[in-house]
C-alpha cells in the first residue's frame, strides 16, 4: 500500500508540520509505505493550459521538471493525502500549482458520469483521496466549499474513495486522529 | 452609489491574449467602454511570477473601481496562477488605509458542456471579495468556453448570441454600479449547442489536435506504467 502526501502549506506553518506528524504516525501503524513530498522546497512550473499532455506527448506534460516525479508516484499510489491551508474555500496556491499538472493522468475524451460529463480515465486503477484541510477558525461556508471541491476533484480525477477532512488550528488533535485512521482503514478495505 | 470609472479586467488564463478568458473578459469590457468607463487589462500569469510583477497587480487592483476577473476552470476551482493572485491581494489589503468601495466581478468558463461545473469556483471567490472588502457584483459563468478561443464573441455568430446578450445586460447594470441581474446570469449560462454534439465535435477534436503533433495513435499511452 502506497500513500503519496502532498503538503502544500508554507515550510514554516507549525501547525501543518504538526499535522504531517501525525499521518505518517497513522501510516505508519497501518503498514503503509509513504513518501512526502514539500512542495514550496520543489521547482513546478504553472501549467500553460496547452494540453500537451493530450494531444503532444500523451500522458506526459511537456514541461520537464518535478511535476514528472509527482505524476509518476500519482499513477503508482494507491492514496494520495494533501495537507494544504484552506484558502477561501479551496486549495493554497503553493498546492493547486502541482494539481494543474496532473491532467495527464485523464484522457482528453469525454464520458458521462452519472448523467455529468467529465473526462476518461487513462489508467485503469486510480488512487483514492483524502485532503486535509486546515482552517484558523471554525468556518461553515470554507468548510462546505472545501468539502464539495474535493469531492468533484475524485469524480473528476477517479478517486475510488475521497474524503475531505477539517483541521482547526488548535483543535484537539485526538478526535482527528481518530477520523483519520478510520479512513485510512476504510481506504485499505477497497484496494 | 458612487459610479464606477476604472475598470481593471484581469486576464486569469496562461493562454493570455489567446484564450477563451479574453474572449469573454474583453467582450464585456467593450460594452463597459462604450457606456464610458475607462479600460485597462492586464494578464494575471505575467505579474504573479516575479516581485516587480506582483507590485503592479497589486497597485492596478488598487487602482480599479470596479475589478473583472476572468479565468478558465482548472480542475473544479481556479488556476494556480489565479488563486495565487488572490493570496497576493488579500494579504496587502490590511496595509491599504480606507480601502474605496471597489466591485467585483467574475467570468468563468469551462471546457465541459454543463455551467454547473464552475460552482464551487464561483463560491471561491465569493469568499475572497468577502474577506478583502470587495463589493460582490456577480458572476457570469458558462460551460463549452473551449469555442472561444480567443476569438471575439461576434465572430462567433448565433452560438453566442446568448452569451451575447447576457453580456450586454450585465455591461449595462455595471455602467451603473447595479449587480449582474439574474436575467444575464442565465443568459450567459445556457448551452450553445445539445450536449451530445458538443460530446461528439469535442472527441473528434482531440483526435485532430493529437494528429497534427503526429500522437493519435499514443493518444491513449500509458507512459507511467
Amino acid at each position: 500500500m502506497k500513500a503519496l502526501i502532498l503538503i502544500g502549506s508554507k515550510t514554516d506553518d507549525s501547525e501543518s508540520a504538526k499535522i504531517h506528524e501525525i499521518v505518517l504516525e497513522e501510516l505508519k501503524k497501518l503498514n503503509w509505505d509513504e513518501t512526502s513530498i514539500v512542495l514550496e522546497d520543489k521547482k513546478i512550473a504553472y501549467c500553460l493550459g496547452c494540453f500537451g499532455c493530450w494531444v503532444q506527448t500523451p500522458g506526459e506534460c511537456v514541461i520537464k521538471d518535478y511535476e514528472e516525479t509527482i505524476v509518476r508516484k500519482m499513477v503508482h499510489s494507491d492514496l494520495i493525502i494533501y495537507i494544504t491551508p484552506i484558502v477561501f474555500g479551496g486549495y493554497s496556491s503553493i498546492l493547486k500549482k502541482a494539481l494543474d499538472r496532473q491532467i495527464s493522468r485523464v484522457l482528453p475524451f469525454f464520458t458521462k458520469i452519472d448523467g455529468e460529463v467529465h473526462h476518461k480515465k487513462r489508467y485503469e486503477k486510480g488512487p483514492s483521496l483524502l485532503s486535509i484541510g486546515i482552517l484558523d477558525k471554525p468556518d461553515a461556508e470554507k468548510e462546505e466549499v472545501f468539502k464539495t471541491l474535493v469531492a468533484r476533484n475524485s469524480i473528476n480525477m477517479w478517486s475510488p474513495y475521497q474524503q475531505a477532512m477539517i483541521y482547526t488550528r488548535d483543535q484537539d488533535s485526538l478526535d482527528f486522529v481518530n477520523n483519520f485512521n478510520k479512513a485510512l482503514r476504510e481506504v485499505k478495505a477497497i484496494l | 452609489m458612487k459610479k464606477y470609472e476604472n475598470v481593471l479586467l484581469l486576464v486569469g488564463s496562461p493562454k493570455g491574449s489567446l484564450s477563451s478568458s479574453v474572449s469573454l473578459g474583453s467582450y464585456l469590457t467593450s460594452k463597459l467602454e462604450e457606456l464610458g468607463l475607462s479600460i485597462d487589462t492586464e494578464y494575471i500569469y505575467k505579474l504573479v511570477k516575479k516581485e516587480d510583477g506582483q507590485k503592479k497587480l497589486l497597485s492596478k487592483v488598487e487602482a480599479a473601481d470596479l475589478i473583472i476577473l476572468a479565468f478558465p476552470l482548472y480542475i473544479d476551482c481556479l488556476p494556480a496562477g489565479v488563486i495565487k493572485a488572490l493570496e497576493l491581494i488579500a494579504d496587502h489589503r490590511p496595509s491599504i488605509n480606507n480601502p474605496k468601495k471597489q466591485g467585483f466581478v467574475v467570468i468563468i468558463n469551462c471546457g465541459f458542456p454543463e455551467t454547473q461545473h464552475n460552482n464551487v469556483a464561483v463560491s471561491i471567490c465569493k469568499i475572497f471579495a468577502r474577506e478583502v472588502g470587495f463589493e460582490w457584483k456577480g458572476a457570469l459563468a458558462l460551460g463549452m468556453g473551449a469555442v472561444f478561443g480567443g476569438k471575439s464573441l461576434e465572430e462567433r455568430g448565433g452560438m453566442a448570441k446568448n452569451v451575447i446578450r447576457g453580456f450586454d445586460i450585465a455591461a449595462q447594470a455595471l455602467s451603473e454600479s447595479e449587480n449582474i441581474p439574474e436575467e444575464a446570469i442565465k443568459l450567459v449560462g445556457k448551452k450553445f449547442m445539445p450536449f451530445n454534439l458538443y460530446i461528439k465535435m469535442g472527441n473528434l477534436g482531440w483526435k485532430l489536435r493529437a494528429r497534427k503533433f503526429g500522437a493519435r495513435k499514443k493518444i491513449k499511452d500509458q507512459p507511467y506504467l
